[in-house]
C-alpha cells in the first residue's frame, strides 16, 4: 500500500529521511538508469540528481504518497528528457535506441499519445494563437509575447483567452484529457515555433 | 482519447505488491497484450534483481547529503522564497490555472515556502488528477527551484 510522508520535516529529519531512502534504492535505481543509458556513471550522476530534486520537493512541503514509485517515475523522465538534448551527455544503448523513439517521459510509450495530442491542440489553433501559447507557457508577459511576436499586447490578450476557451471545451467534450493536454503542451514547448509543429 | 498504458509509478508498485488486487490484475493482462508496457516492466524488473554487478556503484549516502548540502547552501538562494518564489511559482502555474488562480492559490502561502506544494498539489490534483498533479509539480520545482544548479556542477 502506499507509503504516505510526513508534512515537511525540519531539515534533520528530511536528512535522515533522504539517506534512508538513497540506502534502501539507490543500487536498484542505478541498475534501472544504467538499463537506460551506455555510460554506467552518469547513471550514478542522474539518481543522485533525482535524490536532489527529492531534497527540493520534500523541502517546500510535498507530500509523496509512494517516494519509491516517485523515484523511478522521475529518474525514467529525467533519463528521457536529457536523452533527447541535444546537449546530452548521455548514451543510449543499442537495444535502447527503439525504446526511446517510442516512449516519453511519463505513462509508459505516451509520446505517441502526446504527439497526437500536441497535433491536435496545433490544428486546432491558429499559428499565432500557438506561438502565443507557447510563449506563455515559457512565461513571457503579454508585452514581452507582443514584441515577440510583432503585434500589440492587447492582441496578445484577445487570443490567450480564446486559446484557454478551445482547449477547455476539448476538454469538455472529450477531445482532449487533461493528463494528455499538460503532457502535449510541454512537447508543444519543447518543439519551438508553430510553423515546426 | 484515452491512455491506456501504464504508468512507471504504477508499474513500481505491482512489482513491490502495492496494489489492490482487482487493479494488479487488470494490469497484468494489459502487460500480456502490450509489449511497449511489457518491455519496460521487464526492464523495471530486471533492475530490482541482484544481477551482475554494477559497472559504477552509487556513492554512499553520507556523500550524497554534502553534496545536497552544498547544493542547498551555496549559490543564489534569495529568490528561493518570498514573493520572488512565489511570483515565478505562478507564472508556471498560469497555464493551468491563469495568472489571476495561481496568484489566489499563491496568497496563503509562507513566506519560507516550506507549505508551498502542500498547498498547491491537491488543488492540481482535484482538476487534474494526481498523476498529472506531480508531473507538474515536479516540472514546476525544476524550472523555479532546482533549475541550473545540479549536484555534478555544485
Amino acid at each position: 500500500m502506499d507509503q504516505h510522508t510526513d508534512a515537511t520535516p525540519d531539515s534533520l529529519d528530511l536528512e535522515r529521511e533522504v539517506a534512508a531512502l538513497y540506502e534502501e534504492n539507490a543500487s536498484r535505481l542505478t541498475r534501472y538508469a544504467q538499463s537506460l543509458v551506455r555510460n554506467g556513471g552518469s547513471g550514478c550522476d542522474a539518481v543522485q540528481e533525482v535524490f536532489l530534486r527529492y531534497f527540493a520537493e520534500r523541502r517546500y512541503g510535498h507530500q509523496m504518497q509512494n517516494p519509491r514509485a516517485w523515484l523511478y517515475r522521475t529518474l525514467h523522465n529525467y533519463l528521457m528528457d536529457q536523452l533527447q538534448s541535444p546537449a546530452s551527455k548521455y548514451e543510449v544503448p543499442a537495444d535502447g535506441a527503439i525504446e526511446l523513439s517510442t516512449q516519453g517521459g511519463e505513462p509508459a510509450g505516451s509520446l505517441i499519445e502526446q504527439t497526437q495530442t500536441a497535433e491536435r491542440i496545433a490544428n486546432r489553433l491558429t499559428p499565432r494563437e500557438l506561438d502565443c501559447l507557447r510563449l506563455r507557457v515559457e512565461g513571457f508577459s503579454y508585452g514581452q509575447i507582443a514584441d515577440r511576436l510583432g503585434i500589440r499586447a492587447g492582441t496578445v490578450g484577445a487570443l490567450l483567452p480564446r486559446v484557454y476557451a478551445k482547449l477547455r471545451q476539448d476538454v469538455a467534450e472529450g477531445i482532449l484529457v487533461p493528463e494528455g493536454t499538460a503532457g502535449a503542451l510541454g512537447l508543444l514547448l519543447r518543439r519551438g515555433p508553430a510553423h515546426a509543429v | 482519447m484515452r491512455f491506456d498504458h501504464l504508468d512507471i509509478e504504477s508499474m513500481v508498485s505491482l512489482q513491490f505488491g502495492e496494489l489492490a488486487d482487482n487493479r494488479a490484475r487488470r494490469m497484468k493482462q494489459h502487460l500480456a497484450g502490450c509489449s511497449a508496457c511489457r518491455q519496460v516492466f521487464e526492464r523495471l524488473q530486471g533492475s530490482m534483481e541482484d544481477g551482475e554487478p554494477l559497472p559504477t556503484k552509487p556513492v554512499d549516502s553520507s556523500r550524497l547529503l554534502t553534496r545536497i548540502r552544498a547544493w542547498d547552501t551555496n549559490g543564489d538562494r534569495s529568490g528561493h522564497h518570498g514573493a520572488a518564489l512565489k511570483g515565478r511559482i505562478a507564472v508556471e502555474l498560469a497555464p493551468y490555472v491563469g495568472r489571476a488562480g495561481a496568484d489566489t492559490l499563491l496568497r496563503p502561502v509562507q513566506d519560507d515556502g516550506r507549505d508551498l506544494l502542500s498547498t498547491v498539489a491537491p488543488f492540481l490534483a482535484m482538476f487534474l488528477g494526481r498523476r498529472a498533479a506531480g508531473i507538474i509539480i515536479t516540472r514546476v520545482v525544476e524550472k523555479t527551484i532546482v533549475g541550473s544548479r545540479t549536484l555534478c556542477e555544485s
